[in-house]
């Protein structure tokens, strides 16, 4: 076989390799929810696609150096608390500089099998969604908590406080009627909102 | 096919080697300062990126050790140590800056002002005023850094507020850079003849020079920009605070290519040196050349996946932001898979040099391998991309592949530079042992660490990523090591190498524009109008025919060659250095392995 012919096949193979890649993560790419992969994220703009519901809605505000949930527990607004199975758009922005709003789900909260998260830039609302899953054992165990850290480096000061220590905690409970009067109890009764609607 | 006569013009006369030696201490101190030759400002270059790798490497085991010794998820307390948390980030931010501005940059200038001028036979310095001004404003750039108190790394994320000694830093040192690079291509282009070519090693050279040239003046229009607005410290209002992702496409959209620098300045001796330990033309020289345009565009789209988060439609997102990082890949393993079919079934000699030109080349795939999966989404890609995964992913490129390829070419032409034959090839695979596999464990702990989710840049952990913090630190110990037994064996060389006869133009050379010329003629391209060099090099090699049927040879005893080095080390310091000793080494079977 030529030369030519041997290396225009592989590039061939190369390129066709590259858009599979794409491909297969396509659905993945996408600022709706995707119940295969569970998640869903982007870049608040005219032409986001309509939101499905039901989603629980949570604000996220990063700022230096802390995040505050609205709505949050009360008297601790770096932690909020949300049902399980039903996806949680966190609708992500920033104050001052460019913080990212990224749950940790390893280690302890090894639950998800994977991390998620957002970039928090000032000027733009990104937002991610994500459907919380913990197994009947997290619960147990209380372990159905989630650790979210500022991931894009936003400083320190010389006295130990800054981007290191910039994190927050979410609550999971289940979706049921035990769940609900925990998650109210907590939060005082200012619980997200769930959305039946389309958001658009 | 029979021998033709090479259409060139002979080589040089006289010229820079013919300029006479410094021989007094205030004559030697001004050839540093102002090297008229190329050959002593390329050695001038390499002495300095040593100087910066032990700089950066040093600022590098700190963090690692710190690190590596930390405990219930804490570093340990910073204050212990004598320094203040800004201090950690700001040493984080000085290994990166001066590893990757002075150690890659310094060092591949350092190959490539040598390179060129070899290669081509004009055996000139064209700009020498331009070319030592720009070193030492990088020289004093990169010390302005190193002082400049700034913890934020080279990400520039405005509008975080880094002092305005670190943006006047960097623009010393990009300027310096770029006088750099500009004489790099006066020595491209002097007294080039009309019916001259670039050869491979010197059309990577160029290409790279004009993508990165590009580049470095968007850096500095960003860095101007920073500087007169407000956040700049200068309080000028001239254009106001840059906005933020308007800012990052402007440092970033031609500036990402940069990574890419060293390793491109390189790229053609790489498949020079492949051709030359196998014996052979490269497979395809003229998809390489294609492969020259492609990369020379693609780099300028590696930028694009950080623009997943900017407010642009989402279908021009999906197309062009994420296949336009992922697809430089498709050149690079073209290139890769060149090199390995020729490489093939060769029977090279495996000296350290070529250790480290093929494990370059399994790190740049391992590592570009790995950075794949950042690409396809947004949600991917900025979880991934601010883990520990991406330490591990940058340190694959430019520590094993870089670096790597630096060292195979550098224990190829370093010894030529100094005159002298390598003193120790048990200290140069003492180096790649220590090399690939100490980088190596940093490389994978990361990896690790990162697919885990340990975001980078942090001070506090859970504790199962300690045990990967460990091995990154024992990595880093020895790939640090390894770098000592380097530097001691370049000493060692100049000290106490053989002397090999002042050659008038490297075998090397000869041999890949032959092997070169001899893949055109292979493929048909060879056009006799055209020279790639002034030196008189053969044409119209014929390949070794291979026979009908192999006959199984006779085993043949290997020959053991001792080669101490602490026996060396002794003898060479064994003053007086008696009549014995000299005898001694003639017969010594280990040093004439190395005269050979």
């Amino acid at each position: 076989m030529k030369r030519r012919t041997v290396l225009l096949a592989w590039t061939i193979v190369l390129f066709v390799a590259v858009l599979v890649l794409e491909v297969v993560y396509t659905p993945y790419d996408n600022s709706g929810y995707i119940q295969a992969n569970n998640v869903g994220e982007g870049v608040a703009q005219a032409d986001r696609p309509p939101i499905e519901g039901p989603y629980q809605v949570v604000f996220v505000t990063c700022e230096q150096w802390q995040f505050t949930f609205y709505p949050h527990v009360a008297g601790a607004p770096t932690a909020t608390v949300v049902q399980a199975n039903i996806p949680v758009l966190f609708i992500v922005r920033s104050a001052d500089v460019t913080h990212g709003f990224y749950v940790n789900t390893a280690g302890a909260f090894a639950t998800q099998g994977f991390q998620f998260g957002a970039m928090a830039v000032p000027g733009y609302i990104d937002y991610v969604v994500w459907n919380f899953q913990p197994t009947a054992a997290a619960y147990t165990s209380g372990e159905s908590l989630y650790h979210v850290q500022c991931s894009e480096y936003c400083g320190v000061t010389a006295s130990g406080l800054g981007h290191p220590w910039m994190d927050a905690i979410i609550f999971v409970v289940p979706n049921n009627s035990t769940g609900t009067t925990m998650q109210s109890t907590q939060m005082d009764g200012n619980v997200p909102p769930i959305l039946n609607g389309t958001l658009t | 096919m029979a021998q033709e006569p090479v259409p060139n013009n002979g080589p040089p006369e006289g010229g820079p080697d013919s300029h006479p030696q410094p021989t007094t201490i205030e004559g030697i101190l001004w050839d540093i300062l102002y090297s008229k030759n190329y050959k002593h400002f390329s050695l001038k270059l390499f002495c300095f990126g040593m100087i910066w790798l032990f700089v950066a490497g040093s600022f590098g085991l700190v963090l690692r050790t710190q690190a590596g010794f930390s405990f219930e998820g804490n570093l340990l307390p910073l204050e212990q140590l004598g320094y203040t948390t800004i201090a950690y980030f700001q040493m984080m931010t000085y290994h990166a800056v001066v590893m990757f501005f002075g150690t890659i940059f310094t060092t591949g200038f350092s190959i490539a002002f040598y390179a060129v001028p070899t290669i081509r036979g004009t055996k000139k310095f064209a700009v020498p005023q331009l070319a030592n001004t720009g070193h030492w404003l990088v020289v004093a750039g990169l010390l302005m850094v190193m002082g400049s108190n700034s913890q934020y790394m080279f990400t520039f994320l405005v509008p975080l507020k880094a002092p305005s000694s670190f943006y006047v830093a960097e623009l010393v040192q990009f300027i310096g850079d770029e006088l750099l690079i500009i004489s790099l291509l006066a020595q491209a282009y002097v007294d080039k003849h009309p019916n001259e070519k670039f050869s491979l090693p010197v059309s990577f050279i160029v290409m790279d020079c004009v993508a990165m040239g590009i580049g470095i003046i968007t850096i500095l229009s960003a860095i101007v920009w920073l500087i007169l607005s407000p956040l700049g410290g200068f309080n000028i209002d001239v254009f106001a605070i840059p906005n933020v992702e308007v800012f990052r496409a402007a440092f970033w959209f031609e500036s990402h290519p940069l990574v890419y620098f060293g390793a491109f300045l390189v790229g053609g001796l790489t498949v020079w040196f492949v051709m030359i330990y196998s014996k052979r033309p490269i497979y395809s020289e003229r998809m390489i050349r294609y492969i020259i345009a492609i990369l020379f565009v693609l780099t300028m789209s590696v930028y694009v996946h950080h623009m997943a988060t900017d407010p642009i439609p989402i279908w021009i997102r999906d197309v062009f932001a994420q296949v336009a990082t992922e697809i430089i890949a498709v050149p690079f393993v073209l290139l890769w898979t060149i090199c390995l079919i020729t490489l093939k079934y060769s029977k090279p000699r495996w000296d350290a040099s070529l250790l480290f030109l093929v494990a370059a080349i399994a790190g740049n795939i391992v590592g570009g391998a790995t950075a794949e999966p950042l690409q396809p989404s947004p949600a991917t890609d900025f979880t991934i991309h601010n883990t520990m995964w991406i330490a591990g992913h940058i340190h694959f490129m430019m520590a094993t592949f870089t670096l790597g390829s630096f060292f195979a070419v550098l224990y190829y032409i370093a010894p030529e530079l100094l005159q002298r034959r390598l003193y120790s090839q048990g200290l140069a695979k003492f180096h790649f042992i220590g090399w690939t596999v100490g980088m190596g464990a940093l490389e994978a702990a990361f990896k690790v660490q990162g697919a885990e989710g340990l975001v980078r840049r942090e001070l506090v952990w859970f504790s199962i990523y300690e045990p990967w913090f460990q091995m990154a630190m024992i990595g880093a110990w020895l790939a640090g090591l390894s770098v000592v037994a380097f530097a001691t064996n370049m000493l060692m060389t100049w000290r106490f190498g053989d002397p090999i006869a002042p050659g008038v133009v490297p075998k090397w050379v000869i041999a890949g524009l032959a092997l070169e010329e001899q893949s055109r003629i292979n493929e048909g391209t060879y056009n006799s109008k055209y020279t790639y060099s002034r030196w008189p090099y053969p044409v119209g090699l014929q390949p070794l025919a291979e026979p009908e049927t192999v006959e199984p040879r006779e085993p043949i005893a290997p020959v053991i060659a001792r080669q101490s080095v602490l026996d060396k080390v002794k003898r060479q310091f064994s003053f007086p250095r008696s009549r014995k000793n000299i005898d001694g080494a003639e017969n010594d079977p280990g040093r004439a392995d190395l005269r050979q």
